[in-house]
């Protein structure tokens, strides 16, 4: 998704004085020249320039009839957009179930999700989900040391 | 010489050998899949490392970038799809050979240059390294603080489109770096009540969001109309190769300086490298007419000057702490979680280990000859490899290795977001590399930036004070103010003559 250079320099100046309003609210010790918030106050005002600065060749860009928005053919594709999606959604759906899932759990169903809306056949799916779990378990818990979670395995594993 | 025979004992131990190894066979992997770049395969690696002791961990992130940059060459020589961004200056001349019925010969100028100049970088970096940083055992905050300006500044302007594209993406880099405890009073900045944050954003789950994840969600996008190549059987490599070679040599030397030198300087990274020798190569023939026929003059000197740059940008990484390109940054985040602040000191608190490290740079880029006949011969079954197999399964280790990091879920978080947004940004034309440089160096910049002006009772003169410190300033304020000045002037004369 390419976005006109008005809509960005726009993005960045809010976010430049979001963040810059917000720095205000650090304290500053008596004795220190400088507050906490003064880095990044300068870096918000060299941000706010540079948003005023796209804003402007964004403008001049859009006098040429460069359009606010352009997307690629699979944004207007429902199935290609979903797959794509599909990536952030897969991280997210581990952030907020694995502790509650474990590991195990989370990364089969994520694996299999993914491969088969790819176009994988189920059983390659599943192989491919079994393995690459197994395989990851072994290297990061086996051989690393992490502490991956169990989540509703434990009491399987450890016994209740 | 002591050192060097510890350093010696440190690299020939059977288990660094084997973790360089196997990260050589990482980064030929990840290199020779189209898509998936260097600067990803280190990011990649990097989890990995975090639990290893200094010397196999940085020694695999050298043997992983320098197979990556190589194996980059395969796809772009046999389907005209560069691996690595770093092949894309010669691309379209290697496959053109391939047309030409020659293959093999591309694939052997690629590996032997590219070994050979891996080599030189090896030994700029060896040699010169302790030279410069005996140098800058004089450097103070004042000069750190310049030096990283001018590295940023570097960074941001080199890179290919807007200059102001480029200061943006600093910008943020340098934002997400002021999260966590302030340097001066110990505030936790932007954490929003969460202990967690108030350590500051890992680098590394932000690198892999950044670089792998924005590259996932791209392949994600063409699944549907990728078709896997089919790539005809290729003979032996090294026929008829030493008559080329020795026809191009001054090709490869012009190659391996302005590899070396440009790899050096912050933000061109081996990409960079290689186009500017590419256009060298084609500026300086006897032919430039052959040009893009499947003439071998360029490749000798492109292939030769990307892995010449790689040794380049770990010079002012090692020497000032300041990176050279997005896998030299990486390297610096991997230098601090091991405990070593990289900069002049390092030479005389770790020069065992920085002896270990330039005999891996030697022995990775010996080794890559061997395996790079390897990965060329076994090519056909990694380049083909599905897209619906690929895709998951690095996810997944994405997931995983920003995890493991702090066992925090934190890190998936910081890794998504970043994601998300580097994909916008690339999508914009906003590079990445000045933002991960700008996360990487920032905490640098502020702390030298308040102890500078700590030491001057708050005057800034003070910045200019010292002999270096004001050269290197007037140098770094030239580049900020001479261009916009430049431009304006040019408008202002050009006014007049087109009113």
């Amino acid at each position: 998704m390419r976005v006109n250079d008005a809509i960005t320099g726009l993005i960045l100046l809010v976010v430049a004085i979001a963040i810059f309003a917000y720095s205000t609210t650090f304290p500053q010790l008596t004795g220190m020249q400088f507050s906490a918030g003064f880095w990044p106050q300068t870096l918000c005002v060299l941000l706010a320039l540079c948003g005023g600065f796209l804003i402007f060749s964004g403008i001049k860009e859009r006098s040429g009839g460069q359009a606010w928005v352009r997307l690629d053919e699979w944004w207007r594709q429902s199935g290609t957009l979903f797959t794509v999606a599909l990536v952030p959604l897969a991280i997210f759906f581990y952030i907020l179930f694995s502790d509650f899932l474990g590991f195990i759990i989370s990364s089969l169903i994520i694996l299999l999700t993914m491969s088969l809306r790819f176009g994988l056949k189920p059983v390659s799916a599943i192989i491919l989900a079994v393995v690459t779990t197994g395989v990851m378990q072994f290297v990061f818990v086996d051989l690393l040391l992490v502490q991956l979670p169990w989540g509703i395995l434990e009491s399987v594993v450890y016994g209740s | 010489m002591e050192n060097f025979v510890i350093a010696l004992g440190l690299v020939f131990d059977p288990y660094v050998l084997m973790v360089v190894g196997a990260a050589a066979v990482f980064g030929l992997f990840v290199g020779a899949i189209p898509g998936l770049t260097a600067t990803m395969a280190t990011a990649l690696l990097i989890p990995v490392t975090f639990f290893m002791d200094p010397v196999p961990a940085i020694g695999a992130v050298i043997s992983c970038s320098a197979m990556a940059i190589f194996a980059g060459d395969i796809p772009a020589t046999l389907l005209r799809i560069p691996g690595t961004p770093s092949s894309a200056a010669y691309t379209d001349e290697a496959f053109a050979m391939t047309r030409a019925g020659k293959p093999e010969t591309a694939l052997g100028i690629a590996v032997i240059c590219s070994a050979l100049g891996g080599i030189v970088g090896s030994l700029v970096l060896a040699v010169s390294a302790p030279i410069l940083a005996e140098f800058a055992l004089n450097f103070t905050s004042l000069e750190y603080f310049w030096l990283a300006c001018l590295g940023l500044t570097c960074a941001a302007l080199i890179t290919t489109g807007s200059p102001v594209k480029g200061v943006v993406s600093l910008l943020i880099g340098l934002l997400i770096a002021t999260s966590g405890e302030d340097i001066m009073s110990g505030y936790p900045r932007f954490s929003f009540g969460n202990p967690e944050l108030a350590a500051g954003i890992s680098l590394i789950p932000a690198m892999i969001g950044m670089f792998a994840v924005s590259e996932l969600i791209r392949n994600a996008s063409t699944m549907k109309s990728y078709t896997p190549p089919v790539i005809t059987h290729l003979g032996s490599i090294f026929s008829g190769l030493g008559p080329i070679l020795w026809r191009y040599k001054f090709n490869m030397m012009r190659g391996w300086t302005t590899g070396v030198l440009i790899g050096a300087l912050p933000g061109a990274g081996a990409g960079m490298a290689a186009w500017v020798s590419m256009a060298f190569a084609k500026k300086f023939s006897k032919e430039p007419e052959k040009f893009g026929t499947g003439h071998p003059e360029g490749l000798c000197e492109a292939t030769s000057s990307n892995n010449a740059g790689l040794g380049g940008a770990w010079v002012p990484a090692l020497v000032f702490g300041i990176p050279g390109d997005a896998i030299t940054a990486i390297v610096i985040g991997v230098l601090f979680m091991k405990g070593m602040t990289p900069g002049p000191t390092i030479f005389m608190h770790a020069g065992d280990l920085l002896y270990a490290l330039f005999i891996i740079f030697f022995l990775a880029n010996i080794a890559m000859v061997g395996l790079g006949w390897a990965a060329i011969r076994v090519s056909r079954h990694i380049i083909t490899l599905p897209r619906e197999v690929l895709v998951p399964v690095i996810l997944l280790f994405c997931i995983i290795g920003s995890f493991a990091i702090n066992t925090s879920l934190l890190g998936v978080t910081v890794m998504l977001v970043l994601g998300l947004l580097g994909y916008f940004m690339e999508e914009n034309d906003i590079p990445i590399a000045p933002a991960i440089l700008g996360i990487v160096l920032g905490r640098m910049i502020e702390e030298n930036f308040f102890n500078s002006l700590a030491k001057g009772r708050g005057d800034p003169m003070i910045f200019f004070d010292r002999p270096i410190s004001a050269v290197l300033g007037v140098i770094t304020i030239s580049i900020w103010v001479g261009p916009p000045l430049y431009r304006l002037y040019r408008s202002w004369r050009g006014a007049p003559r087109t009113a």
